[in-house]
């Protein structure tokens, strides 16, 4: 039986040979690190691989592509981003071939273990945050499917991290994000691995009016996050990259949660289930409950 | 006049004096703030009101800037839903400010720093009222610093 | 001067480093609030981290840091006070740094004493004493068995022969640490370098053909290969290589503040960014995949030129922080003609 592994290179084989596409991004394997690449005709399809270390949010490279014919590995994470990007108009699904996947779930990479020959074994409590709370882990809409389907355990219910951090009082949130925020080095990482972090410029980048000042320290720290997070209100689609990137170990996530899990509760939105449902904050209802306005 | 409104805060002569920046839509609530003057209300004047077009308009960045240019609270205030200028601005205002207002809460800012309210070109007394609630807290609650040691170099532990 | 050698004994660090701290300012590895690896002050000797990883922020930041006010001015009446940088109050010690930061000041150095005397930069490099700890064993991503930097300009060295430590002291600076602590220390009689030799050998650090620098000349004629493109185009230009690097030293230079109270400051930029070099003209790299040849161009070709060394530790910290594991040394290798195969197999396909 061939492995998932040689599925996809002959998969892939296939979309350059037919001349379906220009490029190809997807995982590939070499020096130890499981990471993205972008393919053209021509490359060395030996190292594509699917793994439990295939972190990265592939969408977040088509921006680069726009344009072009473009193959794409998909695991959940990419379907609710594509979902929302469809929403804002920013891809073109005809020039996009989706490669669908069953997804092993994602080994958390400060869980790793140092002898990864076990990678495939490793249970729940070694996984992603967000692979806990997958909602269907075989691509819905590939183009083209590789591997034998999985099957979606149930999603677990809330998110652990935020919960612990709410479970502390406002004095102690207030400690625990300044703490934070003073580890900060503001390299933006978080904000470049974010697939739905596309603007050409991004606030942090304006000059006039120069909106955040340079200078690294708490309090302009906390006004990129909180901003960044307002700006990902209703459409972080949870795939945890910010946090997973961030060089210093901020969970950078849990602001963004706190919008995903209030929008939830409060308008029954939930980002990139469906490409239909309008965006949260360019839509409302005369009657959303709020409880804090005079 | 009712004996509430001539006991503005203002007259308690604190030692310090909450800095308010108040972002008004010009429509309905910077009328109102008009309609208090002119009818004379006696109420504290520590909100310094910036007049934009629509609630809308506020992006929580300038907000935000205002906290980072001293203020020590921020109001936001628009007219009614249902009442908007541009027929829906204050809505989708309410949606950004609920957002805005969940985050601030949770990274455990003091909530009487950030508040909203909704005041039309009628209710002079209720804007009154507003800036003396958002006045009376923010005494209570004191000048606003975000960073423990006031200003640093930035200078992050371990960083150097 | 000539290098000497002296022995510490295992049992004899913790008072050493209780000893320093009245004379130093003592840096070493600890943890953070989140458990993370970082040069900070740790509270007790039991904080300190005996670990051969390297905290993702090098040591670099305690010459030159993130944010540094150049000037503070401030307004009275007709009065304006200006105040220039800060230096620090007490000296430095960087206890048990990493090699390959502990090498990179004196990489930095070149630039900041170059055309221009850099006094904030200087000055801060002069109060600090680094006392490195050798690895015991090389990691995944580290390449310093690559390149030929050794121990040069390091004040002193300890290597971990199971029993005790074998400290090898090369500046002014150094000698300073052990005289002030004498008792502390024993003369070393045997021979220290082949002691020194086979701890490398057996750590993996010992130096291994081909090395970097033999790749500067077929990167000179590299610039425009086709490849470049495809290979890079996966950076996101977040700038964490530049940041986490012990050797990247760009800085940017803001105002803030206002008419009455400000302050002029440096922080550090980096040319992976889309924004560098804006506030001149514009980026003069308009694709991604430049900003990045700029960066491993610099390292490899563009300082030793001008300098002589590569601008590179081979600490290894730009592979494993990348967010898309871009691995400078396999790009070296590929575009220095080392390597015939591209990382990750992809090839520009035109
Ligand atoms: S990745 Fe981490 S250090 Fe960088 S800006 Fe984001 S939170 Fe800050
Ligand atoms: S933080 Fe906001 S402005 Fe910046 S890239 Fe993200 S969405 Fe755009
Ligand atoms: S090489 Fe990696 S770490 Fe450096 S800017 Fe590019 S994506 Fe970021
Ligand atoms: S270029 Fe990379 S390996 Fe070299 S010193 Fe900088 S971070 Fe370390």
């Amino acid at each position: 039986m061939a492995t998932i592994k040689e599925e996809l290179r002959a998969a892939v084989k296939k979309l350059f040979d037919e001349d379906r596409i220009d490029y190809f991004v997807g995982y590939v394997e070499d020096y130890g690190h499981t990471f993205p690449a972008i393919l053209a005709k021509g490359s060395d399809l030996s190292r594509l691989t699917f793994d439990r270390k295939s972190y990265n949010n592939l969408a977040d490279f088509l921006p680069e592509l726009r344009g072009s014919r473009v193959g794409l590995v998909c695991k959940q994470c990419e379907v609710r981003t594509l979902n929302v990007l469809a929403a804002e108009g920013q891809i073109e699904r005809d020039k996009l071939v989706v490669v669908g996947v069953p997804c092993p779930a994602m080994v958390d990479p400060r869980k790793l273990p140092a002898d990864e020959a076990g990678l495939d074994d490793l249970d729940e409590s070694y996984w992603q945050e967000k692979c806990r709370r997958c909602l269907e882990r075989n691509t819905p809409f590939a183009d083209v499917f590789v591997g034998e389907r999985a099957s979606t355990p149930t999603p677990a219910e809330g998110w652990p991290l935020l919960q612990e951090v709410e479970a502390m009082s406002a004095e102690e949130r207030l400690a625990w994000w300044r703490e934070q925020m003073s580890l900060c080095i503001r390299c933006y990482a978080c904000r470049l691995a974010c697939p739905l972090c596309y603007c050409h410029q991004c606030f942090v980048e304006d000059n006039k009016p120069q909106w955040l000042d340079k200078s690294v320290r708490p309090e302009n720290n906390l006004h990129y996050h909180i901003i960044r997070a307002i700006h990902l209100a209703g459409r972080c689609i949870e795939c945890q990259e910010c946090s997973r990137v961030c060089p210093v170990g901020i969970p950078v996530d849990v602001l963004n949660n706190v919008l995903a899990r209030d929008f939830a509760e409060r308008f029954g939105y939930l980002a990139g289930e469906t490409a239909e449902a309008k965006p949260a904050l360019t839509h409302y209802e005369r009657d959303d409950k709020e409880d804090f306005i005079l | 006049m009712a004996e509430e409104e001539k006991q503005s805060v203002r007259e308690t002569a604190a030692p310090w004096e909450p800095n308010v920046v108040g972002f008004l839509c010009n429509w309905c609530s910077y009328a109102g703030a008009d309609l208090a003057g002119t009818s004379r209300i006696p109420y504290a004047c520590n909100v310094r009101v910036i007049r934009v077009p629509c609630s809308s308009r506020v992006d929580p960045l300038m907000i935000l800037r205002a906290f980072r240019e001293g203020a020590d609270g921020v109001l936001v205030s628009g007219c009614h839903p249902g009442d908007c200028h541009y027929i829906e601005g204050n809505y989708y205002a309410r949606r950004k400010l609920i957002a805005l207002k969940q985050l601030l809460d949770h990274v455990g800012l003091d909530p009487r720093r950030f508040r909203v309210s909704w005041v039309s070109a009628s209710e002079g007394r209720k804007w009154a009222k507003v800036v003396e609630t958002v006045t009376r807290d923010l005494l209570e609650a004191g000048p606003f610093h975000y960073e423990e040691n006031g200003d640093d170099q930035g200078r992050a532990p371990g960083r150097g | 001067m000539a290098a000497e050698y002296y022995r510490l004994s295992k049992d004899k660090v913790a008072e050493l480093f209780e000893r320093a701290r009245a004379d130093y300012d003592v840096v070493a590895k600890t943890r953070d609030a989140n458990g993370n690896l970082v040069y900070g002050r740790p509270v007790s000797f039991d904080d300190v981290a005996f670990v051969d990883e390297q905290p993702p922020m090098s040591a670099k930041a305690f010459a030159l840091p993130q944010t540094e006010a150049l000037v503070r001015y401030e307004r009275e009446n007709d009065k304006i006070r200006a105040e220039g940088p800060e230096a620090p109050t007490r000296d430095i010690l960087i206890f048990g740094v990493n090699m390959c930061d502990a090498t990179a000041f004196d990489i930095i150095d070149r630039v900041f004493r170059w055309d221009y005397l850099d006094d904030p930069y200087l000055g801060r490099r002069a109060q600090t004493t680094q006392f490195a700890l050798a690895c015991a064993s090389i990691q995944q991503d580290c390449f310093c068995d690559r390149i030929s930097y050794d121990e040069d300009g390091v004040d002193a060295v300890a290597y971990d022969l199971e029993g005790s430590y074998l400290i090898k002291v090369q500046t002014e600076k150094g000698r300073t640490l052990v005289e002030r602590y004498k008792d502390l220390f024993a003369t070393e009689d045997g021979d220290a370098e082949s002691s020194i030799k086979a701890f490398k050998e057996k750590a993996g650090t010992a130096k291994k053909e081909p090395m970097l620098e033999s790749a500067k000349p077929a990167l000179e004629k590299a610039f425009e290969h086709a490849d470049w493109e495809i290979l890079a185009s996966t950076c996101i230009g977040c700038g964490v290589c530049t940041y986490v690097c012990p050797t990247c030293h760009c800085f940017d230079i803001q105002d803030e503040g206002g008419s009455s109270r400000g302050r002029r400051l440096r922080v550090w930029d980096h040319c992976t960014g889309r924004t560098f070099t804006a506030m001149a003209a514009e980026q003069p790299r308009d694709r991604q995949y430049k900003r990045y040849r700029q960066r491993l161009l610099h390292k490899f070709w563009y300082y030793p030129e001008r300098f002589g060394p590569l601008l590179c530790t081979g600490c290894g910290r730009c592979i494993t922080h990348c967010p898309v594991k871009i691995n400078i040394r396999e790009l070296v290798e590929y575009f220095g003609g080392l390597k015939d195969t591209p990382p990750g197999g992809a090839r520009h396909g035109k």
